[in-house]
């Protein structure tokens, strides 16, 4: 995922802002990190550039 | 749910190749869910599947539940986000256009999809709704024909009455219907 994305994801459960981590990136996007939910604590992951915010328990 | 998105997800290929195997019948509902998205500035695909209406149409974002179709979707150039239609990851307001097209018939809850759609839609946004006519020919073809069955019979299809109820209940205003004469209905809602 790009990193602009994130100024409109939300957390899919509370709508609460994500804090991201990167774990690896190249010059385009990231491509594997995580996202935080500041209001809630639930955590999402990015695998292959793919950002996953299905609500835990969809999955 | 979890049993269609993961038939979604270990037959995408296959999902995908049908657009490619029926270049007329992709051709027509292309150019009458175009007919309805027309010109905007920032849109988002409800479930997106693999890309084959975002992509051509422009949408730059896409919301999937199904791994094996996000990654497809991804290859076309989509930002694809793994999501649910009822619990979109999505900002408030943050879209000028929602696209949906033959997503409801799945959704195990579609009027808090179309609740949500009307949440991350700016004031005088649109929803784009392309839906399968429970009573059309469509309907009555795929159920038991061939690849789409795979998919379609699991699908719960509804009238133009029961969808103008859904929309109006998630507070959106319908505009108009349109249709390829063979139950591929188009209806252009604004929040």
């Amino acid at each position: 995922m790009r990193r602009d994305l994130l100024d409109i994801l939300c957390c899919p459960v509370c709508k609460g802002g994500l804090v991201l981590t990167v774990v690896e990136e190249n010059d385009e996007e990231i491509l594997e990190g995580s996202l935080l939910c500041e209001a809630c604590g639930a955590s999402y992951p990015i695998c292959a550039g793919i950002p996953n915010l299905l609500p835990p328990g969809i999955e | 749910m979890k049993g269609i998105v993961d038939r979604f997800h270990r037959y995408a290929d296959d999902y995908d190749r049908w657009f490619d195997d029926h270049p007329e019948a992709y051709r027509q509902e292309l150019a009458l869910v175009a007919a309805g998205t027309g010109t905007f500035r920032r849109g988002v695909e409800i479930g997106v599947g693999t890309g084959r209406f975002a992509a051509p149409l422009g949408l730059c974002c896409g919301i999937e539940p199904a791994a094996g179709m996000a990654r497809l979707a991804r290859e076309r150039g989509i930002a694809v986000i793994l999501g649910s239609a009822e619990s979109l990851p999505l900002c408030d307001g943050a879209f000028d256009l929602a696209l949906m097209v033959t997503v409801i018939c799945y959704l195990p809850n579609p009027a808090q999809a179309l609740a949500e759609a009307h949440r991350i839609l700016a004031p005088g946004g649109r929803l784009v709704l392309a839906f399968i006519e429970r009573d059309g020919a469509i309907a009555k073809k795929y159920l038991c024909d061939g690849e789409k069955s795979r998919f379609l019979s699991h699908a719960r299809f509804f009238s133009r009455g029961e969808v103008e109820a859904l929309i109006a209940g998630a507070g959106l205003s319908s505009t108009r219907f349109t249709n390829a004469a063979n139950g591929f209905a188009v209806t252009v809602c604004t929040r």
